[in-house]
């Protein structure tokens, strides 16, 4: 009796999964378009996204990407099964289970402008630029200015309008203001 | 004024057409416009709510529109097109539509709806919807109020500017139509519209009134030629009355006239008769000459009243003044008379002044108007009548009354008592009632010596009266020479010579002259006239022009040659144009009688010679 239970809530939780899979994948392709990328990371042709441990994620993005473009660039997925895979991926999604990499990883990817995604809870405080939190049932993502700009990348205003966090900690806090005032920024537009 | 304010008006809501259609047009561009950058600008802003499915953000970016208060409702769709966010103004219940609709402005009642798609690199994430309050109708009532109004005060102004260019432009002008309406009205020529400008309105009306001036004098002078014309017209219609009546008279007056001039033969051939008589006695042959005498007397009279006449209506009667002794004349006109007065048993009264009164007048003409005077009374004046004869001189003007106590005068005939043929009805003269000339021809003459005549009876059967008044000359230094001879010798004896081929005349003339105490010799022709002249030395010679072998002209010439001075030559002709008098004169003659000629003018002529006659001879 509480086996059938347990399976049903099982069922249930699967098919969240599946959705919240779905839900991540756009998000990170949406989370890439706000992004000002630099000139240089244009020298590759293809645009391509690193997933680590994410397999449902990385299923989802590769149904997902075929036909979309960044900067005029076709955009692929990277399974990776360990950090040193890793090449000249421009954004990088960590799933919640190899998220105790992030320490190891992110020295590596300091020097150059490469996003990097999580979905683990306090990933921003081992550098993370982005993470994923599900509130409600809905997908939320935080987002660390500090990490993003020690990579150089350059993070739309928009994009942080939509973030329910925004960690700006040591960061130069380019617009502080404009970051917690998240629902003005249409306002900055008139 | 209704002209300027309906064409200000017409002016005004043209441009009020123009601008609110213009006004239309630019608003809905306007809010269009206004709407797609709004849109826009909500596109970009929701594109991260759309693209991380964030409706709290999308409906915070909504309510941002709360600031926009004509925009009424707001959506977004998602790419399947259902519902992501949706905004709407307080108080108003909107229905979004179920489905995203073609993108571009749509007006829907009082709202402007608009779809806009939201981008993100290159990719559509969903839609946005506005819907904005289309307020046109609003925005035209407001204009046309404010121009409603400015329209209004507009037509006030030149309301008010057209009153005032009244005043100053149609005023004057009313004023000339006024002036011109009363002269219709009262026809016053006289009138004048008043100048109160210089500019084109006073020339108007000084143009105006130049026009009345002018007609005005038209007027007068078509007034005037109408009176004259009237006036003419009358006088041509008395003329015409009065030539009619002397038509008339002159009719009568023939009748009479034949009738007068036959009278006298009847009993002149009786006379004539009984002197043929082989035996007949001294007593009846003086009776029938005196028949004979009465008879021609009468028709010599009748005659010379006939020519007088004829002179009269040609204008050719003429008088002669010289200085006379009114007594002298009177006395010579009394002469006529007698044997009137000796037939009819009338007695006559003469009374004259004391002192001689002088005239200037012609002695002849004179003596003819008081014998006709005379004659008139006698005739008139039953048998044993009286007659009196008066002559006063009061202030300078000499008075000649004749009274009789005959038939007198009917108060109808006493007014044209004095016209030409006129001759009273009542009277019945059988016998010698005259031809009517006789007081037409005196009061003629006398006119023509300035005086004048008058007329008055109280009545038929009451006598009547004659006056003549003529002005009187002082006496002449000579006059008591002349007034020293006696009245029996007033004529001075002078030898004559007659010529003439009418040996009838010449022999009844000479005999008459031979009367009066001349020396007379009778030729036929011009040399035996020149012959006895030689010898006789005349101091008259009467002459006819119509003389055989050499004419009176010729003679005359001839005789002054042998004889003057102390010739005084006298023409006698059967004409009595002006160039015979002419040529008469040129020949020396110092008179000139047209036959028949009258025993009056030659014993006038014989009374008052030229003054270098004087040296004449004693009374023989």
């Amino acid at each position: 009796m509480l086996a059938v239970f347990c399976l049903a809530d099982q069922v249930v939780a699967q098919e969240v999964e599946y959705q919240e899979d779905e839900v991540k994948a756009a998000f990170i392709y949406h989370f890439a378009t706000f992004v000002q990328w630099p000139e240089t990371s244009r020298s590759n042709e293809v645009f391509a996204i690193a997933v680590l441990g994410a397999d449902g994620v990385a299923s989802e993005l590769e149904q997902f990407l075929p036909g979309r473009a960044i900067q005029g660039r076709p955009m692929e997925v990277r399974r990776l099964r360990g950090v040193d895979e890793l090449q000249d991926e421009a954004v990088i999604f960590i799933g919640a289970g190899e998220s105790f990499r992030l320490p190891e990883l992110v020295p590596k990817v300091e020097d150059r402008p490469m996003l990097v995604v999580t979905e683990a809870s306090g990933a921003l405080k081992d550098g993370s630029m982005i993470n994923f939190q599900v509130v409600d049932r809905r997908v939320r993502f935080e987002i660390s200015l500090t990490a993003a700009e020690r990579a150089g990348l350059e993070l739309s205003s928009r994009l942080l309008s939509a973030a329910m966090f925004v960690d700006t900690t040591s960061a130069v806090a380019p617009a502080a203001g404009v970051i917690y005032a998240s629902g003005d920024t249409s306002s900055l537009h008139r | 004024m209704v002209i300027t304010i309906v064409t200000t008006f017409a002016a005004l809501l043209v441009s009020v057409v123009a601008l609110l259609s213009y006004e239309a047009r630019e608003y809905r561009d306007f809010l269009v416009n206004d709407l797609t950058t709004q849109a826009d600008i909500l596109a970009v802003n929701t594109a991260p709510a759309l693209a991380f499915k964030d409706t709290e953000a999308a409906d915070a970016n909504l309510a941002l529109l709360a600031n926009r208060s004509g925009i009424v409702a707001a959506a977004i769709y998602t790419l399947d097109g259902s519902l992501f966010a949706t905004y709407q103004r307080a108080g108003r219940e909107v229905r979004f539509p179920a489905s995203v609709r073609s993108q571009g402005p749509q007006v829907e009642g009082n709202d402007l709806t608009f779809f806009h798609p939201v981008v993100s690199n290159g990719e559509l994430l969903g839609t946005v919807f506005l819907q904005a309050k289309y307020e046109l109708a609003d925005r035209i009532r407001d204009y046309l109020l404010i121009l409603g109004g400015i329209m209004a005060v507009s037509l006030l102004v030149s309301a008010l500017l057209s009153l005032w260019l009244q005043g100053s432009v149609t005023g004057p002008i009313l004023a000339i139509t006024n002036v011109a309406q009363k002269i219709v009205r009262e026809r016053d020529f006289m009138l004048r519209a008043p100048r109160t400008t210089d500019d084109e309105i006073g020339t108007l009306v000084d143009a105006f009134n130049a026009m009345l001036a002018e007609v005005s004098e038209r007027q007068q002078d078509l007034e005037e030629s109408n009176l004259k014309l009237k006036q003419e017209s009358d006088e041509r219609r008395n003329a015409e009355t009065a030539l009619r009546r002397a038509d008339k008279r002159k009719d009568e007056f023939l009748a009479t006239l034949a009738h007068e001039l036959r009278n006298p033969l009847a009993p002149m051939v009786n006379a004539l008769a009984l002197m043929e008589a082989p035996d007949s006695p001294p007593e009846t042959d003086r009776a029938a000459r005196a028949i004979i005498d009465r008879q021609l007397t009468h028709m010599v009279r009748l005659v010379e009243d006939l020519l007088d006449v004829s002179r009269i209506s040609r204008g050719k009667l003429t008088i002669r003044k010289e200085l006379v002794d009114l007594g002298s004349v009177m006395k010579s006109a009394v002469d006529t008379v007698r044997p009137l007065l000796a037939a009819k048993d009338q007695s006559l009264s003469i009374s004259l002044p004391e002192q001689a009164v002088h005239l200037q007048a012609d002695p002849v003409r004179l003596s003819q108007v008081f014998s006709n005077l005379l004659n008139n009374a006698t005739k008139y004046t039953p048998p044993a009548g009286r007659i009196s004869l008066t002559a006063a001189v009061e202030d300078g003007v000499a008075c000649v009354t004749i009274t009789d106590s005959g038939k007198g005068i009917s108060p109808v005939t006493l007014p044209v008592m004095f016209e030409m043929f006129v001759q009273d009805e009542n009277t019945d003269l059988r016998g010698q009632p005259g031809l009517g000339v006789g007081l037409a021809l005196a009061k003629r003459l006398i006119e023509l010596h300035g005086g004048n005549i008058e007329a008055d009876s109280e009545g038929l059967g009451r006598g009547s009266t004659f006056r003549v008044r003529m002005a009187v000359e002082a006496a002449p230094a000579v006059a008591p020479e002349t007034q020293t001879c006696e009245a029996d010798t007033n004529y001075m004896r002078y030898r004559i010579l007659l010529v003439d081929d009418n040996v009838d005349f010449a022999t009844s003339l000479c005999a008459l002259l031979q009367n009066l105490g001349h020396d007379v010799r009778v030729t036929h022709d011009a040399p035996e006239a020149l012959a006895v002249a030689a010898g006789f030395r005349p101091d008259f010679a009467f002459l006819d022009i119509g003389l055989p072998t050499m004419d009176g002209y010729e003679l005359a010439r001839g005789l002054i040659k042998r004889l003057s001075p102390g010739l005084n030559l006298v023409a006698i002709s059967g004409w009595g144009q002006k160039e015979d008098r002419r040529r008469a004169s040129e020949a020396g003659f110092a008179w000139y009688l047209v036959k028949p000629v009258d025993l009056a003018s030659i014993r006038s002529i014989l009374e008052s010679p030229p003054s270098d006659q004087r040296r004449s001879l004693p009374a023989h």
